[in-house]
């Protein structure tokens, strides 16, 4: 290995920087994305932490004062029942927070399993997997979501009697959760098409590949080649993607929880508290006050850091 | 001088046009899309306010008391021997649609013996025929076993009808003044079928007509210029927008394009309290219906009495009315609201479980569960509403802090709701009960006789069902009083079938030149209302 | 190019068939017939109703029947309105309903895209960063917390606009604008995006090596290439406005097809439910067609076969 000789003030490594460690530096030299990831993970960390930080639980209230405006006690005010808004909200962080995660999450798996099947195995199996993506994204995704909330919530069974076998367990599964489950589900269940295309995309690209061609002259089986050619080069991509998506996740699950399709009292979702607090609006504005700031906040935030983790990733830098 | 009297002409001229030219107008809001506007079809208070103002039926109800007045009938009576009602009618109505081109054809007695077999025939499938089953072979006919001949109504000449009843009913007058005994059009609806009630096709006799209906967006009525009784009434128009949304329809009352609301968001209520000129537009009358926590007494623990006892001995009603309602209803110990024929007054006789937070930790302790240990979970269901979760979560909240048990608070959408309740209730289920006439048959018996359709908690009590049969039947309203007072007993406090919660109110904001009354029962006399210069 | 239009047609059968099995399927198994009422109906008067409308035949059979229907346009009665069939429901509420899309989508184009341009063009000064400060909060800003909140400032406090409903054209602002904002910002954003990344193209630079007017580079080279990452998005901006419209109309109390397909859920007014669907599903694949197409006109270098 020849050595140059280093100028002064020059920067140098002997390693060539690899894409991340890259796209790391660009990230953190954007103000705005790092203010951001700040922002959200402060959030991250009040939601998880949420039984520290929170001064009051989501259920203690006394209703004499209810509606009430901020005040020492309680900085934020008080909602319908007398609760305390701040706390409140800090637990429904944890609510937009798993929505959107765990949501992106379950679309992620369902989408990933069905791109890399259909791009690996590729002809007619592609083909057909392909035709009933396309068929799917023709579906209106709103009103598929409320047709399957409605049809989730109508396996509500009854602590004590069965309600029917495999939908009665999950609605079990679904209330031991406040409501949750059934939201990840739903927001799962429409919304992996994206992925599905994208990762299929790759995963032709990387097919035809040399080193994929090579890995298949040579013998090693399709397993193998899935594993360790295939899905480590798709992967990365398709989480950045993926987790581009958890603002419009968050925002189902609030408009979900607004029309009544979402969680259940007294689980303090943003999207409930903002329905809860719409109807009081323009008698007592920080009901709708809060949890607006909030949604907003934590989108603008994900917004920023997702512009800031795109660019980081694009090779062509275009501004500054 | 000549001049001055063809001035004096001129103003009086010009007065006289002006006068004539200001329409009086009310702007009202729908809270939806009546569904149906055919009296045989409707079920739903949008539905009967506008059928109330285009169609009249053979009697009326008194705003203020109740009592049955005449309308197309001017009088009545009552042979015991042959069990039949014989209602003499007016000669001076007449059918119309709205440009009245339609003239002349006077509202008869086959009108109202065609009105009443339609709403039986089992084709219409109407959803109140059951409540006319007190009529002889109406519910032969209406099951279909039966044939439309051998319904118990018969139009005897042009002007008066006889109807014949299964048992001496005391309170048929009450159901006469009901939209299902109501004369309607044979001539629209023969010619039209299901769209006879289009605005470009629907006749009527009332104090308006349907002057038009754009649907989900608004609809007029007008003053009907042949209705009988047309000098008594004032306002000329009625506009009726349809906007759903409770807060919407306050803004817009706020901003006056809404002479009336009718449903001022209970958020609200503190506001409109407190805010000067709001607080005198605001007034609130008895509403005659109650909201109930059916309870399942098959599921356990509930089967215990002790547990429903203790149930029903922590809810703090007038909390509830003060802090979340805030419509300032009135709590309910019994069934029946007051102003129905049947009505008790539990609070005072101690009838059912007023708020007692000691009591019902003794009744929970006594049923074996001393603080809440090993209480099982329970469940509480509404159906999906703002309104109904709050009321829930605040009771639910209640049975928490109060009994140390565990409530899982649910909702489900309103069709599945009441198929869940219909089928398999859960423990805890929210349902009301309006009156559809003023008696307590409508209370007790239509609602919770053990065969009945509309007993979600399914009471079953032979002696309750007993007490209701024979009330129904009787002639002597002393009597009558005494069956259901046992009979409210019975539900409320011996067999705590299900937990009366609050007895509704109609909290309404009104502008001060709106000259109206308040109607405890069906909906607004529009007809009796006046619209000032303003 | 004709080919491909044609191709596209014909795929739009096997979707509606799709789209109609599995909307079809979901409703029937929610429980709850349209004839479930607080006011139990007497089981005699259920059967003859569940009969009137075939929902007692099998559930093939229904579907057949529908679907037979909605081929020749007859999209059946409405179960929770005897007086009316759906085709008229629809002839009424989706005219409501396109014109608050239409007009949001051109509120969303005509605004977001100069918006964009202009931030690009003026790049790293004020403008361009308030610009996407105010883009980042329409796509951040939730409708169901926009639209009372403009309800209150336009309408109440300052009275400038109607609250509700609908009729004249002022009526339309207020839902359009909340309906419209966040594809505003996206447009805007992207039409940024793409502009900066196109003014670094080599043809940019000669164009404004000759000397051509700055304006004229701007507008004649680099936005008809910039606008076509734009028209991507402009399908699926369109499908996306439509369904939004959803909750702006019930907010604004429209008397659109939005707002009565969640009614018609509740009623379970199967053909309602069902013909919406559909229709919606096939505007959205018609969208996606223009959108194609609109985009083989912008880039000749696209060529579809």
């Amino acid at each position: 290995m020849v050595r140059r000789k280093v100028q002064s003030g020059e920067q140098t490594s002997d390693k060539p920087r690899s894409l991340g460690r890259d796209a790391m530096h660009r990230l953190l030299k954007n103000r705005a994305a790092v203010a951001g990831g700040a922002i959200l993970l402060v959030i991250f960390l009040a939601a998880v932490f949420a039984d520290f930080v929170a001064p009051y639980s989501i259920t203690e209230g006394n209703i004499r004062n209810n509606y009430a405006g901020p005040s020492a006690a309680h900085p934020l005010g008080c909602d319908f029942m007398g609760r305390d808004m701040l706390s409140r909200l800090i637990f429904g962080a944890r609510i937009s927070l798993a929505a959107g995660l765990i949501g992106a999450l379950t679309a992620f798996v369902i989408g990933v399993t069905f791109g890399l099947v259909a791009g690996f195995f590729g002809g007619k199996t592609d083909n057909i997997m392909m035709r009933f993506v396309d068929i799917m994204y023709s579906f209106p995704t709103l009103l598929l979501i409320i047709l399957l909330m409605v049809f989730f919530k109508s396996s509500f069974s009854v602590s004590g009697v069965a309600g029917g076998g495999f939908r009665g367990a999950l609605s079990d599964i679904d209330r031991a959760m406040g409501g949750m489950f059934f939201i990840f589900l739903g927001i799962g269940l429409t919304s992996w098409l994206g992925m599905a295309r994208l990762v299929r995309g790759m995963v032709l690209s990387v097919r035809g590949k040399d080193y994929v061609e090579a890995a298949r002259a040579v013998g090693t089986p399709r397993s193998q080649i899935l594993l360790r050619h295939v899905l480590p080069n798709v992967l990365g991509p398709a989480i950045v993607a993926q987790a581009l998506q958890i603002p419009g996740f968050i925002l189902y699950e609030a408009f979900l929880s607004f029309i009544g399709l979402g969680v259940n009292p007294p689980t303090p979702s943003w999207g409930m508290m903002l329905s809860e607090g719409y109807v009081a609006m323009r008698s007592h504005f920080h009901l709708v006050l809060w949890p607006a700031l909030a949604i907003s906040i934590t989108l603008f935030a994900f917004n920023f850091l997702g512009d800031g983790v795109r660019d980081a990733f694009d090779p062509r830098q275009t501004r500054r | 001088m000549k001049k001055l009297w063809l001035f004096a002409l001129v103003v009086a001229l010009l007065a006289g046009v002006a006068v004539v030219g200001q329409a009086k107008t009310l702007h009202w809001n729908l809270a939806t899309e009546p569904p149906s506007l055919d009296p045989s079809l409707a079920t739903d208070t949008t539905s009967h306010q506008i059928l109330k103002a285009m169609f009249i039926g053979l009697c009326q109800f008194d705003d203020a008391t109740m009592a049955v007045l005449p309308d197309l009938a001017t009088s009545w009576e009552f042979d015991a021997a042959t069990v039949t009602w014989t209602f003499h009618l007016r000669n001076d109505v007449y059918w119309t649609d709205r440009n009245w081109t339609l003239s002349g054809i006077p509202v008869v007695a086959g009108d109202v013996e065609y009105g009443i077999k339609r709403l039986l025939a089992p084709e219409t499938a109407s959803e109140y025929a059951y409540v006319l089953y007190l009529i002889k072979g109406a519910e032969a006919y209406n099951t279909g076993v039966g044939s439309a001949d051998d319904v118990g109504v018969k139009a005897l000449d042009n002007y008066t009808v006889a109807i014949t009843l299964n048992f001496p009913a005391g309170y048929f007058p009450t159901m006469a003044a009901l939209w299902l005994c109501a004369p309607l059009p044979k001539v629209a609806i023969e010619k039209y079928g299901d769209k006879w009630t289009e605005a470009a096709n629907i006749v009527t006799n009332g104090p308006y007509v349907l002057g038009e209906w754009v649907h989900e967006d608004h609809l007029v009525l007008t003053k009907n210029v042949a209705y009988y009784d047309v000098d008594n009434v004032k306002i000329d128009e009625i506009y009726c927008t349809m906007v759903n949304e409770a807060s919407t329809a306050m803004a817009m009352y706020e901003a006056g394009v809404l002479d009336v609301d009718d449903t001022p968001p209970l958020e609200d209520m503190d506001r409109i309290k407190s805010d000067p000129v709001l607080s005198k537009e605001l007034a609130q009358a008895p509403r005659l219906c109650t909201y109930r926590y059916g309870l399942n007494s098959a599921k356990p623990p509930l089967d215990n009495i002790l547990v429903r006892k203790a149930l029903a001995s922590s809810v703090d009603r007038q909390s509830l009315i003060d802090y979340v309602l805030k419509g300032n209803q009135r709590p309910a110990q019994t069934w029946t609201p007051p102003g129905i024929f049947g009505y008790v007054d539990g609070v005072s006789l101690g009838i059912g479980y007023p708020y007692d937070p000691e009591a019902a930790k003794q009744y929970l302790a006594d049923a074996g569960y001393p603080g809440g240990v090993g209480f099982p979970e329970v469940t509480l269901m509404v159906n999906t509403s703002q309104a109904h979760m709050k009321i829930a979560q605040f009771i639910g909240q209640g049975w928490m802090d109060t009994l140390g048990i565990k409530i899982n608070i649910t909702n489900q959408e309103w069709g599945v709701y009441l198929a869940t309740c219909a089928t398999d209730a859960p423990q805890v289920f929210r349902m009301g009960w309006c009156a559809d006439y003023p008696d307590g048959n409508n209370w007790m018996n239509d609602v919770f006789h053990s065969g009945s359709g509309n007993n979600y908690e399914k009471y079953n009590n032979p002696v309750f069902d007993d007490i209701v049969e024979r009330a129904a039947v009787s002639t002597d309203p002393a009597e009558r009083l005494d069956l259901y007072k046992q009979a409210e007993i019975l539900i409320c406090d011996t067999d705590a079938a299900f937990i009366p919660i609050y007895f509704y109110t109609f909290n309404q904001l009104t502008k001060p030149y709106v000259v109206r009354t308040f109607a405890a029962i069906g909906g607004e006399s529009w007809k009796n209302w006046d619209i000032l210069d303003h | 190019m004709f080919q491909f239009i044609l191709r596209r047609m014909l795929w739009t059968i096997p979707v509606i068939f799709v789209v109609s099995a599995l909307t079809f399927i979901l409703m029937h198994s929610v429980p709850g017939s349209p004839f479930t009422r607080e006011r139990a109906l007497p089981a005699a008067i259920q059967k003859n109703l569940e009969a009137k409308y075939h929902l007692d035949d099998p559930l093939w059979k229904q579907y057949g029947e529908y679907m037979w229907g909605f081929i020749r346009l007859d999209f059946g009665p409405s179960i929770a309105y005897r007086a009316r069939t759906v085709n008229e429901i629809l002839a009424q509420q989706w005219p409501v309903t396109m014109t608050l899309g239409a007009v949001a989508f051109v509120f969303a184009a005509c605004l977001g895209i100069p918006l964009g341009i202009l931030s690009a063009v003026k790049q790293n000064t004020l403008i361009d960063h308030s610009s996407m400060v105010v883009a980042m909060l329409g796509v951040s800003i939730p409708s169901i917390a926009l639209g009372p909140f403009l309800i209150w400032i336009f309408a109440l406090k300052l009275k400038w606009l109607p609250v509700a409903t609908w009729g004249t054209p002022a009526h339309i602002i207020l839902p359009a604008l909340t309906l419209s904002t966040f594809y505003l910002s996206r447009f805007a954003r992207i039409t940024r995006a793409s502009m900066l990344q196109v003014t670094h193209e080599e043809y940019i630079v000669t164009a404004r090596a000759k000397g051509v007017r700055e304006s004229v580079v701007n507008l004649k080279h680099a936005f008809r290439n910039a606008i076509i990452p734009v028209s991507t998005i402009a399908g699926p901006a369109f499908a996306d406005i439509l369904t939004g419209s959803l909750v702006v109309e019930q907010i604004f109390g429209i008397p659109g097809i939005g707002k009565y397909y969640v009614t018609s859920i509740g009623n379970r007014d199967y053909p309602v439910i069902m013909a919406t669907t559909l229709i919606f599903a096939l505007l959205i694949i018609f969208m996606n067609l223009l959108v194609d197409i609109s985009y083989a006109l912008l880039d000749p270098r696209i060529r579809y076969t």
